[in-house]
C-alpha cells in the first residue's frame, strides 16, 4: 500500500492530467484534406470518426481542392493559422521545411519516429528529405504503367515490353499496322523526367555523398534518357487534350485508324476502363513501366504527402493521427472508400506502406471490389520496391522551372520540325506523324531525332550555367538570409518589425491631426466637414499610405513571408539592380518587355474597333434595346467566367470550336496550338481582353458620339463632307475626352493584367500557377503575384511592383503631356 | 439667277403625321423672304427641304429653274446659317470657313481670297486664328454668316440665326444681317418665330401654321390686310384683340355685338360683308394703336366704345391701357394718358383698325376699300 | 394658297394619285435609296459582329447542357443532341457554389453599402463645404487612385495578416469602403446641385448631417444608382482579392469557385461551363431588365461634363 500523502499526490497529479487530457480533447485537430470533390474530405471524416472512438482526440476534416492549395498552405503558414495536418503533393514539404513551416518528423518525435519510419518502401521517403531533415510522409503513390491490348499484340505476334527497346520495338510494329501509340500521364512534365533519367542514376539536381550539389544535365547519358522522352511524347500520334473517356474510348476501340493499341498512363485508368467494359477484360493487359535496358528499373512517383505544421500545438497528437491513418485498419478502409466512388472518382492508388501488402493481407485484394483492379494492384506488386527518389536541394524548384522551360521549347521545336517535313511532302502535320509511323519516310523519323538531339545538347548547354546560377544564388540566399531565422523563429518572432514602426507612425499622424482639429478654432469650426471626409481619408491612410511605406520598405530587404516580419534582412538596392540585369533570375526586364508589347496591341486595336463599333451603333437603328443588350452585355460579366469560356474556345485540338471552323473554312491545315505554344499564347490572351474590353469602350465612346451637337453634322453635310470627314473632322474631335480617358485607363488596365492569364495559363487548374507555356504570359502582375504568393519573395515582389508603379506613372504623364499638347491653349 | 421655285411642297412623317402641305412659293432672285410662325408650324423643315437636309415627300423643287428634289445637299449650291452657329469646335476660325471649299478641292488662293473678303465684310479679320469657344455669341453668329459667304451660294438659309443671343445683340444684328444682304444681294431664306424680325428683315413674309402657308405677302400688306384671324394675330405688338359675335343690322347700318362685351357700329366699308354674312358668328378684330388714339379723335364719325381702364402700363412714348368692356378685357394704345385705373373711358375707333373674321372659318370678310 | 379645310389623310392620299398618275414613286430614288444601301450594310456589319461576339456566350450556353457522354464524342457539333442537366447537377454537388454566391452577396452588399454611405458624404464636403485644406486633401485622396493595385497587393496581405484579418472577409471589404473613384464622381455630380437649395435650408435653420441626408441625397438619385451598380458590380467580380485572403474552401466566393472549375473538372467541360453559365446568366437577366441605369452609370463613369 502506498503511503496516503504519496496517493493524494498520485490522486491529483492524475486528476491534473484528466484535466489535461479534457483539455486536449476539447481542442479538437485541424486536418485539410486536399482533393478533387468532396469524396476524400468524407472519407477522413469517417476515419476522424473511427479514430476519435478509439483515442478520444476529435478530428476536423477541412475540404481543399489542388487548385491552389500551395498558396492556401503558405498563406496560412504566413498567417499563422496553419492546420495541425494536411494533404501536400510530393514536392512542397521540403520547400516548407526548408522556412520552418512544418515540422521535422525525425527530429521533433526522436525513437517515436523510427519504427514509423521504418514501414515505407524506401525509396519513397528521400524526395521529403532536406539536409537530413524528413518533413513529409507519403500517403499514397501514383505511377505509369503500361496497357496493352493483348489481342492485338497478339494479332501482331508481339509480347509485353519490358525493356525500353523492347518499347520502341512495339511501338513501331504497331504504329506501322496502323495502330496508335499514346503517352498520356506526365507528358510533358518536367518531373516526368525521372522515369527516363533515374534508371541511369541521374536525377537531375542532387546532393552527392560527399555533400556537393550536381546537376547532371551534361551528361551523355541523361540527355539520352530525356531524348527518349521527347520521342515518346511528342513524336507520335497522341491525342494530347482528349478527356480520360475519349482516350479509354480508344483504347477500346477497334477500328485500326482510331483505336489505342499501347497507352501510357496512370495506373487509375485501369479501373475506369475495368468498370466501363468488363466483358473487354481479357482483351487488356497492364504491365508496369519498362526496364531502361543499362539501367535499373525505375517508376516515376506522383501522389500526396502527409505534413504537420510547425505552429500546431498539438503535434503528439497529430502524429497519433497520422499514424492511425497509415495503420492497416485505416489504409484498407482508404482502398475500399476510394475504390467505391462513382465513375472516374473511383481510383486505386498504391499504399506505400509495407505492411499493407504483406502476405497475411493478400485476402483483402480478393474481395469482389477490388475485381476491377486486379490488374493494377498485380502491376503494383511489381514496382514497389523500384520507387526512388532524392533529397531535396535548395535551388531545385528554380532549376526544375527552368527545365520545364526547356521542354516546352522542346516540344515547339518538335512540332517546327514535324510540320517542316510536313510541308515538304504537302501533307498536312498529322497525316505526316501517321506518315513516318508507318513507314513511310525512311530515315527522316532518325533525322528529326538527330535535330532534337542537337538542339537538345544545345539548351542545356546554354541553361547550364543558369541553372547553377540559380541553385548558388538559392543557397546562399537561404544559407544567408533563412537559415539561422529558422534556427531561431521565436526571437524574431518578438521583435518590433518595420509594419509595425509605420503604423505606429500613421496612428501618431492621425492623433496629431485629430488635436489639430481639435485645438485650432479655425479648424474646429470645420469639424464637421472633417468628419463627412474622413472615412475616405482614413481608408486611405491605413490600407493605401501605410502599405506603400511598407512595401517600399520591404522593397529594401529580402522576407519570407512565412517567417516573422522582422527577419527582413535589408539588402539595399540589389532588388532594383537585379531587375534591369538579363540575367536575373526572375527576369524582370522579360515581364516588363511583355507588358509593353501586351498593352501596345490590346490599348490601339480596342479603340480602333470600338470606334467603328460606336459610330455604326450611332445611326438610328430598329430595335435599340435589343442591339444595346447584344454589344453591352459583356459589361457585367466577370474576367475569370469568360476567361474559361475562353480555355475551350482556345482549346487546341480539332475539337476545339475554333480550331473547327478554321479547319473548315480551310484557313489551316493543322490545328493552332493557340494556348499551348509561346508565341501564341500572349496574342489569345489579347484577344480575349479585347473582346471583353468592347463593351465597355463602345459605351463610352456611345456616350460621347451622342453628345455631339446634330447640327454639327448637317453643317458639314452642306460643306459637302463625306461620311469619312464628318467622322474625322467632328466625332473624333467631340469624342476627345472619351478617348483620353480609354486611352489611359486602357494602358493603366493593361499594365495590370491578371485575372485572364491567370486563367488561360491554366494556373487555376493544377498545382502551381503556370503563366502560359514558358511563361510566356508573365507579364507585371503574375510577376509580382508569383514572386509574392507563390515563391513568397516578398522583398522581391515589393521591389518588382514599385518598378510597375513608376513605369504607369511615367507612362500617365507623357500620355498626358503628349495630349494636352495637341490641343491650342488648352482648357 | 438664284431663284427658288416651291411647288405643291409636302412632307409626311406617316400617312397621318404631316409637317408640311402642299406650299407653293415663287422667290425672285434677290429677294429677302422670312418663314415666320409659331414652333411646330413647319417652317424649319421646310427650310431643310430646300437644303436637302430632309427628304422631300411630295411636289417640285427648284433652285434657279433646275429641279432638285433629289439633289444631295452639298450639291444644291445654298448656304446655311443654324441656330447655334455649328461652328467646328476644333477647327479656327479660318478653318471653320475655309472647310466647305476644301472639300470642294477650291485652290489655296482662291479659299485665301474669300476668306479674308468675307472676314472683312464681317469685320473678323482679327479672329480669324480663334477657336470657337474663345468667341463671344456675337462673333460666333459672324463666323456662321461668314462661313456661308465664302461658298458664294445662289440662296442663303438662315434657321433661327439670332435666337440664341440676348435682345441688345439680337437688334444690332438684325441690322447688320439687313445691310449684308443690301450688300450682297443674295436671295435669302429667313427663318424666325419672332414676328419683329420677320417684319424689319423680310421683302416677304411666308405665314405657317401646322403645316400650311397661311399668306405670303410683304410686311405691310400682312399687317393692314391679314387674311385670317391667325395672320391678325400673330403679326404686330401688341397684337390685335380679338372679340367673338354676331352681326346686328342697325338702324344706322350694321353693328357688331357681343355678348356681355363691346358693341361697335361698323363702318360703311363693312356693310356689304355683313350683309353676307347674316346670322353666323364673327370675329371682331381691332387693332390696339386703333383704339382711342389721337388719330381716331380727329375723325368725328368714328365709332365708340366705352370702357374701364384696369391697368395702365406707361412706356415713356405711349401708353398701353388694359381696359375692359363688360366681360371683354383689351388693350389700348393710346399716345397720351393722364387717367387712372378706375376711369371709363369712351375711345373712337379707327375705321381702317377694324376687321371682321367669320367666326368658324377664321378668313377675313372682304371689306370695300374705297367707302369709308 | 392652301385650304384648310382638307383632312389630312385626304391630303397624302392625293399625292400619292398625282404621283402614280404621273408615273413616279412616292419612295424617291437616288437619296432614300442611298441610305437604304447604308443602313442594310450598318445592320449587316452590325448583326454579323454580334454573332461573332455573342459566339463564347453561345459556346457557353451549348456545352453547359451536354452529358457527358456527348463530350466524349469525337465530332464538334454546334449544338445539343440529347441536353441533359447532369452537369449542372454535378456542379452543384461537387463544389459550394450556392453558397458562394451567398458569400459574394455579402461581401459586394456590405461594400456596395459602405460606398454609398460614405462616398456621397465626403464628395459632398469636398463640393459644397469650404474647409482649409480642402482642395489639397482631395488632391491627396486623387492621387492614391493613382496608385495600381498590383502594388498594394503585397504590403495589405501583410498588414491583414498583422490585424489577424487572414481568412475573414475584413480585407476584402473594408479597404474598398469609401472608394476614391466614387468620391470623386459624387463630387462632380453634386456640384451642380444649385447652391440657393443648401443655402436655403441653411437659413431654414438646418444642421448639416440632416442637410445631408434630406436635402442633398434625394437629389443624387442617379449618382446612387451609379455607385450602386459600379460598386456592387466591381465587388462582385473581384478576384485576386479573394484568392489571396480566402483559405477555407466555404467562404469562397463565386469567382473564386469559377476558378477552381477548371481543376476540379478538368476533362469535363459541360461541367466547367455551367459554372459560368450559372454566374453570367443572372447578371445578363438583370441587365437585360436594368438595362438604361446599368448603362447610365457606366457612362456616367467616363464622361466629362
Amino acid at each position: 500500500m502506498l503511503p496516503s500523502l504519496f496517493q493524494r499526490k498520485l490522486k491529483v497529479l492524475l486528476c491534473c492530467l484528466g484535466i489535461f487530457s479534457t483539455q486536449l480533447q476539447a481542442r479538437a485537430l485541424q486536418f485539410w484534406a486536399v482533393g478533387n470533390g468532396v469524396e476524400d474530405s468524407d472519407m477522413y471524416r469517417q476515419l476522424a470518426k473511427q479514430f476519435n472512438a478509439q483515442s478520444g482526440i476529435t478530428v476536423n476534416v477541412t475540404p481543399l481542392s489542388w487548385g491552389n492549395f500551395n498558396q492556401k498552405y503558405m498563406t496560412s503558414m504566413a498567417a499563422g493559422l496553419p492546420p495541425d495536418a494536411g494533404v501536400a503533393n510530393l514536392g512542397s514539404p521540403m520547400e516548407w521545411g526548408s522556412v520552418g513551416g512544418v515540422v521535422d518528423f525525425r527530429g521533433d518525435f526522436g525513437t517515436d519516429f523510427r519504427e514509423f519510419e521504418a514501414g515505407f518502401f524506401p525509396g519513397t521517403l528521400p524526395q521529403f528529405s532536406f539536409r537530413g531533415h524528413l518533413y513529409g510522409i507519403p500517403t499514397e503513390l501514383v505511377t505509369t504503367m503500361l496497357y496493352i491490348r493483348k489481342d492485338v499484340f497478339q494479332k501482331l505476334g508481339l509480347k509485353a515490353p519490358s525493356t525500353w527497346s523492347e518499347l520502341d520495338n512495339c511501338i513501331q510494329k504497331l504504329e506501322a499496322a496502323g495502330y496508335h501509340f499514346n503517352f498520356g500521364w506526365t507528358r510533358g512534365e518536367q518531373w516526368g523526367l525521372y522515369a527516363h533519367t533515374l534508371p541511369f542514376g541521374f536525377p537531375g539536381l542532387h546532393r552527392t555523398a560527399d555533400g556537393q550539389t550536381r546537376l547532371d544535365w551534361l551528361e551523355p547519358a541523361y540527355q539520352r534518357g530525356v531524348l527518349h522522352a521527347l520521342d515518346l511524347w511528342f513524336l507520335h500520334d497522341t491525342f494530347g487534350d482528349g478527356s480520360t473517356d475519349r482516350v479509354i474510348g480508344r483504347f477500346l476501340a477497334d477500328q485500326e485508324d482510331e483505336s489505342i493499341a499501347m497507352m501510357v498512363e496512370g495506373n487509375w485508368v485501369a479501373g475506369s476502363i475495368e468498370k466501363l467494359a468488363p466483358e473487354r477484360s481479357a482483351d487488356w493487359e497492364l504491365v508496369p513501366w519498362p526496364r531502361a535496358d543499362e539501367g535499373q528499373a525505375v517508376n516515376v512517383m506522383g501522389g500526396t504527402s502527409y505534413v504537420i505544421f510547425k505552429g500546431s500545438p498539438n503535434k503528439a497528437e497529430t502524429l497519433a493521427w497520422l499514424r492511425y491513418l497509415n495503420s492497416i485498419e485505416a489504409q484498407q478502409f482508404m482502398m475500399e472508400h476510394r475504390i467505391q466512388r462513382d465513375g472516374q472518382a473511383s481510383v486505386f492508388n498504391i499504399p506505400p506502406l509495407r505492411e499493407v501488402w504483406r502476405p497475411e493481407h493478400a485476402a483483402f485484394w480478393q474481395r469482389p471490389e477490388f475485381r476491377p483492379v486486379a490488374k493494377v494492384i498485380q502491376a503494383s506488386q511489381q514496382v514497389l520496391e523500384t520507387f526512388s527518389s532524392f533529397e531535396f536541394v535548395k535551388g531545385k524548384p528554380d532549376v526544375d522551372h527552368l527545365e520545364s522551360k526547356i521542354l516546352d521549347r522542346m516540344g515547339t521545336f518538335a512540332n517546327a520540325e514535324l510540320t517542316h517535313h510536313a510541308e515538304k511532302h504537302g501533307l498536312s502535320r498529322w497525316k505526316y506523324i501517321r506518315g513516318l509511323a508507318q513507314g513511310d519516310f525512311p530515315g527522316e523519323r532518325q533525322a528529326i531525332l538527330e535535330a532534337m538531339r542537337e538542339r537538345l545538347a544545345l539548351e542545356y548547354q546554354e541553361q547550364y550555367p543558369r541553372a547553377l546560377e540559380k541553385v548558388r544564388y538559392a543557397q546562399e540566399n537561404y544559407d544567408r538570409d533563412y537559415a539561422d531565422v529558422v534556427e531561431h523563429l521565436g526571437v524574431y518572432a518578438a521583435k518590433a518589425s518595420v509594419l509595425d514602426y509605420v503604423k505606429w507612425g500613421a496612428l501618431a499622424l492621425g492623433v496629431a491631426l485629430i488635436l489639430f482639429v481639435g485645438l485650432l478654432p479655425s479648424l474646429r469650426r470645420a469639424t464637421v466637414s472633417y468628419v463627412f471626409v474622413a472615412t475616405p481619408l482614413l481608408i486611405a491612410l491605413v490600407f493605401v499610405l501605410v502599405p506603400m511605406l511598407t512595401s517600399l520598405y520591404l522593397s529594401f530587404t529580402e522576407y519570407h513571408s512565412v517567417l516573422p516580419l522582422a527577419s527582413a534582412k535589408w539588402v539595399g538596392l540589389k532588388h532594383y539592380l537585379e531587375s534591369f540585369q538579363w540575367n536575373d533570375p526572375d527576369n524582370v526586364l522579360f515581364s516588363i518587355s511583355k507588358t509593353f508589347f501586351y498593352v501596345g496591341i490590346t490599348v490601339p486595336l480596342g479603340i480602333v474597333l470600338a470606334l467603328a463599333f460606336a459610330a455604326l451603333l450611332n445611326n438610328p437603328l430598329s430595335g435599340q434595346r435589343f442591339w444595346r443588350f447584344l454589344y453591352f452585355s459583356p459589361l457585367i460579366t466577370s474576367a475569370v467566367s469568360v476567361s474559361l469560356i475562353f480555355t475551350q474556345l482556345y482549346r487546341e485540338s480539332s475539337l476545339g470550336w475554333l480550331n473547327a471552323a478554321f479547319l473548315k473554312l480551310g484557313w489551316i491545315q493543322n490545328p493552332l496550338l493557340f494556348l499551348k505554344d509561346e508565341s501564341s499564347f500572349l496574342y489569345c490572351v489579347m484577344g480575349l481582353a479585347v473582346w471583353h474590353g468592347l463593351a465597355f469602350t463602345i459605351l463610352l465612346f456611345l456616350a460621347g458620339l451622342q453628345q455631339i451637337p446634330n447640327q454639327l453634322y448637317k453643317a458639314a453635310e452642306i460643306d459637302g463632307a463625306g461620311w469619312w470627314q464628318k467622322f474625322w473632322h467632328i466625332s473624333l474631335p467631340g469624342i476627345r475626352p472619351q478617348l483620353v480617358f480609354v486611352t489611359i485607363m486602357g494602358m493603366i488596365g493593361g499594365f495590370q493584367v491578371f485575372e485572364q492569364i491567370y486563367m488561360l495559363g491554366g494556373g487555376s487548374g493544377f498545382a502551381g500557377s503556370k503563366f502560359g507555356p514558358n511563361d510566356a504570359g508573365k507579364t507585371m502582375v503574375p510577376l509580382i503575384y508569383d514572386l509574392g504568393f507563390e515563391q513568397f519573395k516578398m522583398g522581391r515582389a515589393s521591389a518588382v511592383a514599385y518598378v510597375l508603379f513608376i513605369l504607369i506613372l511615367a507612362f500617365t504623364v507623357i500620355q498626358l503631356r503628349l495630349l494636352r499638347s495637341n490641343r491650342s491653349d488648352g482648357v | 439667277m438664284a431663284t427658288l421655285s416651291l411647288q405643291k411642297i409636302s412632307k409626311y412623317y406617316a400617312p397621318n403625321a404631316a409637317a408640311v402641305k402642299d406650299v407653293d412659293l415663287e422667290v425672285k432672285d434677290g429677294e429677302f423672304v422670312v418663314l415666320v410662325g409659331p414652333s411646330g408650324c413647319g417652317k424649319s423643315t421646310l427650310l431643310n427641304m430646300i437644303a436637302g437636309l430632309e427628304e422631300i415627300t411630295g411636289g417640285t423643287l427648284e433652285i434657279a429653274g433646275r429641279e432638285v428634289n433629289d439633289l444631295p445637299a452639298k450639291n444644291r449650291d445654298i448656304a446655311m446659317v443654324f441656330q447655334n452657329y455649328a461652328l467646328y469646335p476644333h477647327m479656327s476660325v479660318y478653318d471653320n470657313m475655309a472647310f466647305g471649299l476644301k472639300l470642294r478641292h477650291v485652290p489655296k488662293e482662291e479659299i485665301d481670297q474669300r476668306v479674308q473678303e468675307a472676314a472683312r465684310v464681317l469685320s473678323i479679320g482679327h479672329l480669324l486664328e480663334r477657336l470657337p469657344r474663345e468667341l463671344s455669341g456675337g462673333q460666333r453668329q459672324r463666323v456662321a454668316v461668314g462661313r456661308a459667304i465664302v461658298r458664294k451660294p445662289a440662296i442663303f438659309l438662315f434657321d433661327e440665326p439670332l435666337s440664341n443671343l440676348d435682345a441688345k445683340l439680337r437688334v444690332q444684328m438684325r441690322v447688320e444681317l439687313k445691310d449684308l444682304h443690301q450688300r450682297l444681294r443674295s436671295t435669302m431664306i429667313y427663318v424666325t418665330h419672332d414676328q419683329t424680325e420677320a417684319m424689319t428683315m423680310g421683302d416677304r413674309i411666308v405665314v405657317m401654321k401646322d403645316g400650311l402657308v397661311q399668306q405670303v405677302a410683304s410686311p405691310l400688306e400682312l399687317y393692314d390686310h391679314p387674311c385670317n384671324r391667325f395672320v391678325a394675330s400673330f403679326i404686330g405688338s401688341p397684337p390685335m384683340n380679338f372679340f367673338e359675335g354676331t352681326l346686328v343690322k342697325t338702324d344706322k347700318g350694321y353693328s357688331f355685338h357681343q355678348e356681355q362685351g363691346i358693341t361697335l357700329p361698323l363702318p360703311k366699308r363693312w356693310f356689304r360683308a355683313a350683309e353676307a354674312q347674316g346670322q353666323r358668328k364673327v370675329i371682331l378684330g381691332l387693332r390696339p394703336e386703333g383704339i382711342g388714339s389721337l388719330l381716331a379723335t380727329l375723325d368725328t364719325e368714328a365709332p365708340k366704345i366705352e370702357a374701364q381702364v384696369k391697368v395702365v402700363e406707361p412706356m415713356g412714348s405711349e401708353f398701353y391701357l388694359h381696359v375692359t368692356t363688360g366681360k371683354a378685357a383689351y388693350v389700348a394704345r393710346v399716345e397720351k394718358f393722364q387717367g387712372k385705373p378706375g376711369d371709363t373711358l369712351s375711345m373712337p375707333v379707327l375705321r381702317d383698325k377694324i376687321y371682321l373674321f367669320d367666326g368658324a372659318s377664321e378668313l377675313a370678310l372682304s371689306v370695300d376699300q374705297d367707302l369709308p | 394658297m392652301s385650304t384648310l379645310s382638307e383632312p389630312q389623310s385626304d391630303s397624302y392620299a392625293k399625292l400619292q394619285r398625282d404621283a402614280e398618275r404621273e408615273g413616279k414613286s412616292l419612295f424617291k430614288l437616288s437619296q432614300r435609296r442611298l441610305r437604304f444601301w447604308k443602313m442594310s450594310w450598318v445592320y449587316l456589319v452590325l448583326g454579323g459582329a454580334a454573332l461573332l461576339l455573342a459566339l463564347p456566350f453561345y459556346y457557353m450556353l451549348v456545352t453547359a447542357f451536354k452529358s457527358t457522354e456527348e463530350l466524349a464524342s469525337f465530332s464538334v457539333s454546334l449544338w445539343i443532341q440529347h441536353p441533359s442537366l447532369e452537369p449542372l447537377r454535378q456542379l452543384l454537388e461537387g463544389t459550394i457554389y450556392l453558397r458562394s454566391i451567398g458569400n459574394s452577396l455579402l461581401i459586394s452588399g456590405a461594400i456596395t453599402v459602405g460606398n454609398l454611405l460614405f462616398c456621397p458624404l465626403a464628395g459632398y464636403a469636398f463640393s459644397k463645404h469650404r474647409f482649409p485644406g480642402r482642395d489639397k486633401i482631395f488632391f491627396i485622396l486623387l492621387s492614391t487612385m493613382m496608385i495600381p493595385g498590383a502594388v498594394l497587393m503585397v504590403p495589405n496581405f501583410l498588414l491583414a495578416r498583422d490585424f489577424g484579418w487572414i481568412n475573414t472577409y475584413f480585407p476584402l471589404i473594408i479597404p474598398s469602403f469609401g472608394s476614391v473613384f466614387f468620391v470623386f464622381l459624387s463630387r462632380q455630380f453634386i456640384s451642380k446641385i444649385p447652391n440657393d437649395l443648401i443655402q436655403a435650408a441653411r437659413v431654414d435653420g438646418c444642421s448639416e448631417v440632416r442637410l445631408f441626408f434630406q436635402i442633398v441625397l434625394p437629389c443624387c438619385r442617379p449618382l446612387l444608382a451609379s455607385i450602386g451598380i459600379l460598386s456592387f458590380l466591381g465587388a462582385w467580380n473581384s478576384f485576386i482579392g479573394p484568392m489571396i485572403y480566402l483559405l477555407d474552401e466555404s467562404m469562397y466566393t463565386t469567382p473564386l469557385v469559377i476558378s477552381m472549375l477548371q481543376g476540379r473538372f478538368s476533362n469535363l467541360e459541360n461541367v466547367q461551363m455551367a459554372g459560368s453559365l450559372l454566374s453570367i446568366l443572372p447578371a445578363l437577366v438583370l441587365f437585360f431588365v436594368f438595362q438604361k441605369q446599368i448603362v447610365n452609370s457606366f457612362a456616367s463613369s467616363g464622361l466629362k461634363e
